[in-house]
This record gives structure tokens, C-alpha cells and sequence, in this order.
């Protein structure tokens, strides 16, 4: 009798080899962790339908009012108007554009920079918008200047116009300060020229959300080879986009 | 539209006037005036309100004065309420301009054979939009000494049926209704190109000026106008609402010559007449003096064809052909040139609501939190999986070895299966060290005596069992590699000697 006649120890079956049942029960967490992304996608979506509130056609009116005012010369009127649309909680670049035009055409300065500052903050890619801050801000340097070589006016002399609306619902313009070095000149163009911070959040949500997916991805459970190259891809691919996501958080941090 | 406000301190003025003028017995009871519109009563004979508009079918734009009157009988029995005094809360203006604070008056009516002291306040309003409108009751609250709760009393609403503008308006009618006059003055006539000469347009009269459109200069050709800002200044001097508005612009001349400022037009409805007229001014005639800029900075409003411009002299050519520099203008002069003027941004079809940034919400925040929870799970339940296979296998080893002996033995060939004793006491020897094999989970072939012994009692064996494996082995060595054989009996014993070992073994040993 030969040794092969004995008969070799069973081994311990392969996973392809699960009964269904079994296999359905090991794929449960990846289908609850799967879920759990798209239920992130969902609640982010949801989450810009809600901030996409509006107000009513009072409001509009008022806005169209505005701009009747500013047309018909009175542009001190119209930011008061535009001022009172913002503390009613109004918000958007149009109004923060039209609130800085009629601001800037009134001469006060300050809120015309603040409103188109922030306006661009919200749309950096407008171009238009772009400009017309420099405007601004080039006008404010140059009656500043001026205001520097220029004697004070009396303290009792009447004001040739309506007093400017109060900025306090603008943000405080920043105290000019040194240009951003190291991480934060890297990322500025980021926020200040590329995305807003809304949309720049949104990227970065978005990146969490495909390096998790690429993770799931590789951390599957299959023992199959033809799935061996799909998990390198989706790792390989994870690494560009866990770079990506770094840089945005960077972003959204640093800018504040 | 003005939001209702309390006119509290003039009441009082109003009340004071009216006890003045009883206790110094001037009394100068007028009858009630005759109006338009029936006034709206309430209250009691002591004490009443009443509201009324001096016309009920106004067009739009012209001018009605919502009197408020408050009646107050002096044979009432009265408290002097000028101790405190009632406060007075005007209606909503819907569909309606409200100009100026209320003019506040106080007389004394006859009344069915009652004498009141009235105090009354004259609101101007001006109608904005065709149709009936309803004014709201007007409130008064009074205040008793006496009493613990104050008593409101308020006006019947008034109905106003606001006609439109008749049709037939001329070209260039903007809204202004009134009695209108429009003036034009400048700073100066004659200036250099490229500096600016001021002019003020004055348009004044009765009616709403503040709602008059700005009247349209953009037809001076050769000169860059600009628009700079707008002043109003009304007030209402008997009942009519008189104002002036000035609009300023800047002129800016781009080449030299002389240029005549036609007449600047403003049409407007007069109510009283019933027909439109227009206010224009008179001409004006305006000097550049230079040559003709070389670069003209941007604005909103530029025409830049000259009327007649005159041929440069050589010298004049060559200083403009040598200025190749744009046009710095300082701040005050780009505010005062329109460089600053921005044009505005369109309605959007919903005015959104400001929010805070996303990266300020915590809500935002915790989204983050379900893909990492995605993450721990897969991650969890990686691991879970690996741990299971593990136990597993280590399960199915223990099973294996439990299962060693039964299988050896049943795969045991009898000793008369085989065709020599050799071959019986090889097979038995094999089948001791396959059982062995699996029980130790290694090879037990290159193992020696003392090290298997030692392995086995290590495993649970007895030692005196372990000795008998030893033995059994060296056995089954020598029948297999002994030069004379083994007979029959002897690999017949050595069979059985290892099953009863195996059995044995398979007992004691996990």
C-alpha cells in the first residue's frame, strides 16, 4: 500500500465557496457602509435645497425700488435701501454688488469696499465683480491719501447728502495687514480666486466622500483575481484625492 | 411707504392749544368744513374720531391730505387729559406715498349744537398705483386716571377710488404730476477739455418732486455727461406739498469749441388743469477751451462726436500726439466724473436669504462624520472576517486531529490485504506515523526517539505510551529493512499492536 492511498486533511474552504447565505451575511457592513455615503451625498444635497431659502416679493420689491433710486440719482437712498434688505436678512451678490455700487456712487467708501469684498468672497470667478472691487478699492486708496494731506472738515457742517446706511451687517473690513506667507499665500488664490467658500467646502465633502468609496473599494471582500487590479486602482487612485482633500481642508481652515 | 408711528407729543401740543383757547374765551367755534368724502365717525358724543380725505377720486400722483380729527366735547365732564395725552397711531398707507410728518392744527367746532375742542392732523399722501384703495382706521388711545384699562377708539376705514392718468402723455413722461417749474445753472460756461463744469438742474414746485424721474441729458453731443447726485428738499406750506429737487451733473468736454445745451424737458401732469405740460429750461451755451484729449477715461454716458470741432494748430497736434499717458483722475473726480458709477445688477427672480458660510455649520460638520462611520464599518468588518477565518481554521485543525485515529485506522488495510508481512508492517508503520503527523501537527518521520517521546508527553501522552510509539517504530523498522524479514505472525502482532496504540493514543491526546 502506498503512501497517497491515505487520505490528506481537510482544508479549511475557500470564501467563493460560501454558501449564499453566509456570503450575504459578510456583505451586510459593506452595504450599511455604502448606505451611510449616500445617505452623505443626500443630506448634502438636502442641505443646499434648505440654504436656498428666499424671501418674499416684498423684498424684491423693495430691491427693484432700490434700483429705481440708484437710477434716478439718489444713490444714498438706495443703499439705505439696500441696507434695510440685508438686516431683513436678505442676502446674495446681486444685492451685496448693487448695496456697493450705491455705496460707492454715495461716496461712502467703506461699506462700497466691504459689500464688493464680500460680494467677491461669494462669487470669485466674477469677473465683473473682480473689477469692480478694484475700482473701489483704488478709489479708496486715493481719497484716503487725500483725506491724509486734506485739513479736516468743520465738525458742524451739514452733511451735503443722507447719512450713509450703517455697515453693521457688512463685515468689518480687514486691517491692511501683511500679504499671507508659507501655507496660506499657497492656498489664498484657492479661496480668492477659484471657489468660494461654499463651493470650497462642498470639494472638500466631496473628496471625503470618494477617498472613503475608493477605501470601501479596496477593502471589499473578494478573493477573486480579476478584483486584484480594481483594489490597486482604487488605491492608487485614493492617494491623488486624499492629497486633494488635504489641500482643500487646508483651505477652508485657513481661510477661516 | 412710512410705517404708522405714534404721535404722541403733538397730541399734547394739540390738547394744550385747545384748553388755551377755552380758557381765554376766544372761542372761535367754526362749523364743521364741508368734504369730499364722508368722514368716518366713531366714539361717543363726548369723545369721537373721525378720518377723511379731502378728494375721494385723486389721480395718480396727485396730491390728497388724509385729515385725522379728534373731537372732544367741552361739556363732556372731562378730566383735563392734557395730563396725559391720548396717543395717536396712524393707519397703514398702503398705495401710498406719505410725505412729511403730519401737520398738527387744534380749533374749535360746532357740532349738533355741541361745542368741541378738535385737534386735527393733515397727513399728505400722494397715490401710487390705480383702483380703490382703503385706508385703514386710524387709533387713539386714551388714558383715564380712573379707569384701569385704556379705551381705544378708532376710525371707520376710508375707500378712495385713485383714478389714472389720463392717456395722450407726450414722449418722455415720466410719472411727475404737479405744478413743476425746471431750472438750469452751471458753474461756469467755459472750461478746458477734460475739466468738468457743474450743472445743477432745479426742478421745484407743488407736487411730489421726490418722485420725479431725473430728466434725460444724454443727447448733448461732443461732451461726456455725467451724473452725480440728486438732493430733495420738500415741506408743506398750507395743506399743498411744495419741494425742490436738484439734480447735479458733471460736464466734461472731450474736444474743444463752442457747444449750445438745447433745452432740458420734463414732462409732467398738471392735476389742476388736467392737462400735460412740459417745464423745460432755457439754453445754455458752453465753451471748451483746448485740444482734444487724447484719451478719454471710461463712464457710463460718452458721446463722442464733436459738433465743430476746430483744426488743431500744429503745436496743438503736436502736444496731443505727445500725451500718450491716460487720464489719472483723483478719487473726487472719479466720483465727480461717473467712474465710480457701477451698473446695477438685475433682480434676480428670488432674493435669497444671507446664510452663514458652510464651514460655520455644525449640521455641515456632521456629514462628515457618516462616511468616516462607513469607513469603521468596512474596516470592522474586515477584520471581523479575518478573525472568523482564523477561528475557523483552527476549528476545522482540532476537528482533524479529533478525527486522526478513526480515519487512520478505517484507511488501515487488514494484514491479509497485503501480499507480503513486509508490506503489512510497512503499512502499519505508516499509518502509526500519519496518525502521529496529525496529532503533533508536524512530521514525525525526522524526529528521533527522545525528541518524539518528549512531544508526545508534551501532548497529554503517558510516558509509558509515548515508549511503546518509540518502540513500535523501531519495530516496524526492522521488519521492514531487517535482512531476514518478518514472517506473518510478527507483522500479523505488529498490526495489531498499532491499532490498539493508535486507539489508545487517539484518547488521550487532544
Amino acid at each position: 500500500m502506498s503512501r497517497q492511498a491515505l487520505p490528506t486533511p481537510a482544508r479549511p474552504q475557500v470564501a467563493a465557496a460560501a454558501p449564499p447565505a453566509t456570503r450575504a451575511r459578510r456583505l451586510a457592513p459593506l452595504r450599511v457602509a455604502w448606505l451611510l455615503l449616500l445617505l452623505t451625498v443626500l443630506l448634502a444635497a438636502l442641505l443646499l435645497f434648505v440654504r436656498r431659502a428666499t424671501l418674499d416679493e416684498q423684498a424684491l420689491t423693495t430691491f427693484e425700488a432700490a434700483a429705481s433710486l440708484y437710477a434716478g440719482g439718489d444713490p444714498a437712498l438706495a443703499q439705505q435701501a439696500y441696507a434695510q434688505l440685508a438686516s431683513q436678512g436678505a442676502g446674495g451678490v446681486a444685492l451685496l454688488h448693487n448695496w456697493g455700487a450705491a455705496a460707492l456712487r454715495a461716496g461712502d467708501l467703506t461699506t462700497a469696499v466691504a459689500a464688493l469684498e464680500q460680494a467677491q468672497q461669494m462669487a470669485p470667478r466674477d469677473q465683473a465683480l473682480a473689477a469692480a472691487l478694484e475700482t473701489a478699492r483704488a478709489i479708496q486708496v486715493q481719497s484716503s491719501g487725500a483725506a491724509a494731506v486734506e485739513p479736516a472738515p468743520a465738525p458742524d457742517a451739514a452733511p451735503e447728502t443722507l447719512p450713509a446706511a450703517s455697515p453693521a451687517a457688512l463685515p468689518t473690513p480687514a486691517p491692511e495687514s501683511a500679504p499671507p506667507q508659507g501655507l496660506a499665500a499657497l492656498l489664498a488664490p484657492i479661496r480668492a480666486q477659484w471657489l468660494a467658500p461654499n463651493e470650497l467646502a462642498l470639494v472638500a465633502l466631496g473628496l471625503w466622500v470618494a477617498f472613503c468609496a475608493l477605501l470601501l473599494v479596496a477593502l471589499a471582500p473578494t478573493s477573486r483575481r480579476r478584483s486584484r487590479p480594481l483594489r490597486v486602482g482604487a488605491l492608487a487612485v485614493a492617494i491623488p484625492v486624499a492629497l486633494g482633500l488635504a489641500i482643500a481642508l487646508a483651505a477652508l481652515v485657513v481661510g477661516g | 411707504m412710512r410705517p404708522s408711528r405714534q404721535v404722541h407729543l403733538k397730541a399734547f401740543v394739540v390738547r394744550l392749544c385747545a384748553c388755551a383757547l377755552a380758557l381765554c374765551g376766544a372761542l372761535n367755534v367754526a362749523p364743521a368744513r364741508a368734504q369730499d368724502a364722508i368722514p368716518a365717525v366713531s366714539g361717543d358724543s363726548n369723545a369721537f374720531v373721525e378720518a377723511s380725505v379731502d378728494q375721494s377720486e385723486p389721480l395718480i400722483g396727485q396730491q390728497v391730505t388724509y385729515l385725522f380729527r379728534y373731537f372732544e366735547a367741552i361739556d363732556g365732564g372731562q378730566l383735563p387729559s392734557w395730563i396725559r395725552p391720548p396717543d395717536y397711531e396712524a393707519p397703514e398707507f398702503a398705495g401710498f406715498w406719505v410725505e412729511g410728518e403730519p401737520a398738527v392744527s387744534s380749533t374749535q367746532i360746532e357740532r349738533d349744537g355741541r361745542i368741541y375742542n378738535v385737534a386735527e392732523l393733515r397727513t399728505v399722501l400722494f397715490p401710487t398705483a390705480a383702483g380703490e384703495v382703503t385706508i385703514p382706521p386710524a387709533t387713539l388711545v386714551q388714558y383715564d386716571l380712573f379707569e384701569a384699562e385704556d379705551q381705544t377708539i378708532e376710525t371707520l376705514p376710508v375707500t378712495l377710488n385713485v383714478r389714472p392718468l389720463p392717456d395722450g402723455a407726450p414722449p418722455g413722461f415720466g410719472g411727475a404730476v404737479g405744478d413743476l417749474q425746471l431750472q438750469a445753472q452751471t458753474d461756469r460756461t467755459s472750461a478746458p477739455v477734460g475739466e468738468p463744469i457743474q450743472l445743477r438742474l432745479t426742478l421745484s414746485g407743488a407736487g411730489n418732486v421726490r418722485l420725479a424721474p431725473a430728466p434725460d441729458l444724454r443727447e448733448l453731443v461732443g461732451w461726456r455727461v455725467l451724473e452725480r447726485s440728486s438732493d430733495v428738499l420738500t415741506e408743506v406750506i398750507d395743506g399743498t406739498a411744495r419741494g425742490t429737487r436738484t439734480f447735479d451733473y458733471v460736464l466734461i468736454p472731450s474736444v474743444p469749441g463752442t457747444v449750445t445745451l438745447p433745452p432740458i424737458e420734463l414732462v409732467y401732469f398738471d392735476p389742476a388743469a388736467g392737462v400735460y405740460r412740459t417745464a423745460q429750461t432755457q439754453p445754455l451755451v458752453l465753451n471748451a477751451e483746448g485740444v482734444a484729449a487724447p484719451l478719454e477715461p471710461a463712464g457710463v454716458l460718452t458721446n463722442t462726436l464733436p459738433t465743430a470741432p476746430p483744426a488743431p494748430s500744429t503745436a496743438a497736434a503736436t502736444v496731443a500726439a505727445t500725451l500718450t499717458l491716460p487720464l489719472t483722475l483723483s478719487a473726487e473726480a472719479k466720483l465727480a466724473s461717473g467712474e465710480a458709477v457701477l451698473a446695477l445688477r438685475p433682480a434676480p427672480a428670488a432674493l435669497p436669504v444671507a446664510t452663514q458660510p458652510l464651514a460655520r455649520s455644525p449640521f455641515f460638520w456632521s456629514l462628515w462624520l457618516l462616511p468616516g462611520a462607513a469607513l469603521a464599518i468596512a474596516i470592522g468588518a474586515r477584520r471581523g472576517r479575518q478573525g472568523k477565518g482564523a477561528k475557523r481554521a483552527a476549528q476545522q485543525a482540532a476537528r482533524s486531529r479529533a478525527r486522526a485515529g478513526s480515519e487512520v485506522l478505517r484507511e488501515l488495510p487488514p494484514p491479509a490485504a497485503f501480499a507480503s508481512p513486509a508490506e503489512a508492517s510497512a503499512a502499519a508503520q505508516q499509518a502509526l506515523t500519519e496518525f502521529l503527523q496529525r496529532k503533533l501537527g508536524r512530521p514525525a518521520h525526522g524526529l528521533g526517539r527522545a525528541p518524539l517521546v518528549a512531544a508526545l508527553v508534551a501532548q497529554g501522552a503517558p510516558p509509558p505510551l509515548a515508549e511503546q510509539v518509540a518502540a513500535l517504530l523501531a519495530a516496524g523498522d526492522q521488519a521492514r529493512y531487517a535482512p531476514l524479514g518478518v514472517d506473518w505472525p510478527a507483522a500479523q502482532e505488529l498490526h495489531g499492536a498499532v491499532t490498539t496504540l493508535i486507539r489508545e493514543l487517539d484518547k488521550v491526546l487532544p
